[in-house]
């Protein structure tokens, strides 16, 4: 039987090891799950202390402030705008909501403060971004710059404790629902709300139209100015219950809260997660396993003994290897799809 | 139009011709940022000359550029690099892993020049794989540089537990920072001869070579300028390299200062640098941005710190201080823009 000569490559029939390579090239939460489950792997291969379910879900509570941080930004880059203040934000927060608690002897007083404090620093960058025109880079850090100085000004470099010692509040990081941590459960209903706004609604693919072309979005008729006001609060609130969060876990505020970069932790997780730095890619379940996968690594080396300073000289290998990767795989994707595939 | 025209640079725009023609002083000062900073300095200075007496001593000054010229040195880098639309996170940690290298290097072999040339060797050897990795794997250098700002503090933190101590009593070493390149008739102290000396080099290289007017093209418009001949890779490398090797030089003056080498210096000197650099004109959007106005940026951050110590004030207010600074010059540069949008 003679062999039928195709004109063009896509209406090839569809074989071979390329159409898997294309199914894993184009499915980018997938990949992602790929490479935790080879961190993990690797991990339950050379350290035995991690064959335990705890390890599992000690990581998924530890990671849970930066998770929680990570659906405000990874919101705020879809549309192509930078918070670096968030660092600075846990630490004003928890010094605010302490001081608030000791300040009128009332726990649910503290976190309303706690988080108006992100309502209002949001409104601020939100209000200078927008409406002032200022780049978001810059008026958040210079934001970052502000916070920090005012929090070490007003507690002096000291924590500040929480005298009533509310049990109360604690529980806010080490309350459990059955087995999973409040935390945990507040960093997935986060998730998931943000995964329904950004892909099930209109203000969902407004943020993504804005990420990709903000001029086109605003003559196309998109409130861009008020969407955009409206991330920022959202970041910046995000922020504030991750600082309310690591508020309980000590009980004090804490004037050092994320100084060692997490504003710069939180934005390479979720760059790791594939959402473009100039904003109109990427989805949110990505960026959440991003941040688990730099958990899983953190915490796996911790079992092994190595020290925490130590490992930043890992992650940062293991940042540029992640992103490398994503670049590799988006252009296979479209070379396969060129391919036919 | 003959090539020599296109090379003459009187005859290019320079890049702040477009927004400097206001008429009456206040549109000049806001014209450029190098005219308000100027103006804030003035007014900065004239203050703190008031209410404090120690000021304007010679030797206060001569502290205040010494403080200055830290961040100022590594700022002239980054200055180029932002130019061509790159950016540097790893020189805070640079800081730290230079500092306790080069350090332990003059420990074992007592010689100052060897700690400059480790200093400055590992600069080099760190700016080519942030060149590398960022323009032959293409991804962007903000990454990039960010995972080398981990990496080059773990490393410094598993090459030292603690503080790498002096050991080798060189009377010249603590000179590096604290001695003076001449005493008469001002005293003017080394790392402001280093500091002018880079200025006015970066500030001619940057104004009247080739070299810096490709910079500025690269930054506006990359394709532009590929296409134009502009050999990208190899500007965009060496900018990287000046940054690293720059930075590594301001660890080696750090030291020297702080007698040391400590693992967790430069915390954050990062953002200060490129606070900095974006305070005097650049855009992380490339194209914009002079040596002078850095220079200036770093001078005004530099004179408040300076304030809020003499006046006895808290000195944790300097970081609420340079926050609130930043704030005003970005907002001033919206304004700047919407006004000359406008006219």
């Amino acid at each position: 039987m003679a062999s039928v000569q195709y004109a063009h490559p896509a209406k090839a029939p569809r074989q071979g090891w390329k159409r898997y390579a294309a199914f894993w090239a184009r499915n980018e939460e997938l990949s992602l799950l790929l490479i935790l489950a080879i961190v993990v792997g690797f991990f339950l291969y050379a350290e035995p202390s991690s064959r335990q379910r705890k390890v599992y879900w000690d990581l998924l509570w530890e990671v849970s402030p930066t998770l929680i941080a990570a659906v405000g930004i990874a919101m705020l880059m879809l549309a192509a705008q930078f918070d670096l203040s968030i660092g600075s934000m846990l630490a004003f927060t928890g010094v605010a909501t302490v001081t608030a608690m000791n300040k009128t002897d009332s726990m649910w007083l503290g976190i309303l403060v706690g988080l108006a404090t992100g309502l209002l620093i949001g409104c601020l960058n939100g209000f200078l971004v927008t409406y002032v025109r200022m780049q978001s880079l810059m008026t958040t850090l210079g934001m970052m710059f502000a916070l920090r100085g005012l929090v070490y000004t007003y507690t002096n470099k000291t924590p500040v404790i929480d005298e009533n010692q509310f049990t109360q509040f604690t529980r806010l990081w080490f309350g459990k629902v059955g087995p999973v941590r409040t935390p945990v459960i507040l960093a997935f209903i986060l998730i998931a709300i943000a995964w329904f706004v950004l892909t099930q609604t209109e203000y969902g693919r407004n943020i993504y139209a804005i990420g990709g072309n903000e001029q086109a979005a605003r003559v196309s008729g998109i409130p861009v100015r008020r969407i955009l006001f409206s991330l920022f609060v959202i970041s910046s609130c995000c922020a504030a219950i991750s600082g309310l969060l690591i508020a309980a876990q000590t009980d004090t505020g804490y004037f050092d809260a994320g100084v060692q970069g997490f504003e710069l932790t939180v934005i390479a997780a979720v760059v790791l997660g594939g959402v473009s730095m100039s904003g109109g890619q990427g989805n949110i379940l990505s960026a959440a396993l991003a941040v688990l996968i730099l958990g899983m690594i953190g915490k796996g080396m911790r079992l092994m003994g190595i020290h925490t300073t130590q490992q930043l000289l890992v992650i940062g290998v293991v940042m540029l290897a992640a992103v490398y990767f994503h670049r590799v795989r988006r252009r296979w994707a479209v070379r396969l799809r060129n391919e036919g595939y | 139009m003959s090539a020599e025209s296109i090379a003459r640079p009187s005859q290019t725009r320079r890049p702040t011709d477009d927004t400097s023609r206001g008429t009456t002083i206040g549109q000049r000062l806001l014209a450029s940022p190098e005219g308000y900073l100027t103006g804030f300095i003035v007014l900065v200075w004239i203050f703190l000359s008031i209410r404090s007496d120690v000021f304007l001593t010679e030797r206060n000054i001569g502290v205040l550029l010494s403080q200055v010229a830290l961040i100022a040195i590594t700022g002239f880098g980054m200055t180029l690099l932002m130019i061509a639309r790159e950016v540097d996170l790893s020189v805070g940690s640079m800081q730290a892993f230079v500092g306790v290298l080069a350090m332990q290097s003059l420990n074992r072999w007592p010689y100052l020049l060897v700690g400059i040339a480790v200093a400055i060797l590992l600069g080099v050897i760190v700016g080519l794989i942030n060149s590398g990795l960022t323009l032959k794997l293409g991804i962007t250098s903000f990454i990039v540089t960010l995972a080398m700002m981990q990496i080059l503090r773990g490393a410094a933190y598993t090459s030292t537990s603690a503080a790498v101590q002096n050991d080798h009593k060189l009377s010249s070493f603590k000179r590096v920072f604290n001695g003076a390149i001449i005493e008469d008739p001002v005293r003017i102290p080394w790392p402001v001869a280093i500091m002018a000396f880079f200025f006015v080099l970066f500030s001619l290289i940057v104004a009247k070579t080739t070299f810096g007017r490709s910079l500025y093209a690269l930054g506006s418009n990359p394709e532009a300028a590929a296409l134009s001949g502009i050999h990208v890779w190899r500007l965009k490398t060496i900018c990287f390299v000046i940054t690293s090797a720059l930075a590594g030089l301001s660890a080696f003056m750090l030291i020297a200062r702080m007698n040391s080498g400590q693992n967790n210096a430069g915390f954050g000197f990062e953002l200060q640098v490129i606070g900095a650099v974006l305070l005097g004109g650049a855009s992380l959007a490339g194209g914009k941005g002079t040596i002078l106005g850095t220079f200036l940026a770093t001078l005004l951050l530099g004179s408040l710190n300076n304030g809020i110590t003499l006046m006895g004030y808290n000195p944790n207010w300097q970081w609420a201080v340079t926050g609130i600074i930043i704030l005003i010059a970005v907002l001033l540069d919206s304004v700047r823009r919407r006004v000359t949008q406008e006219s």
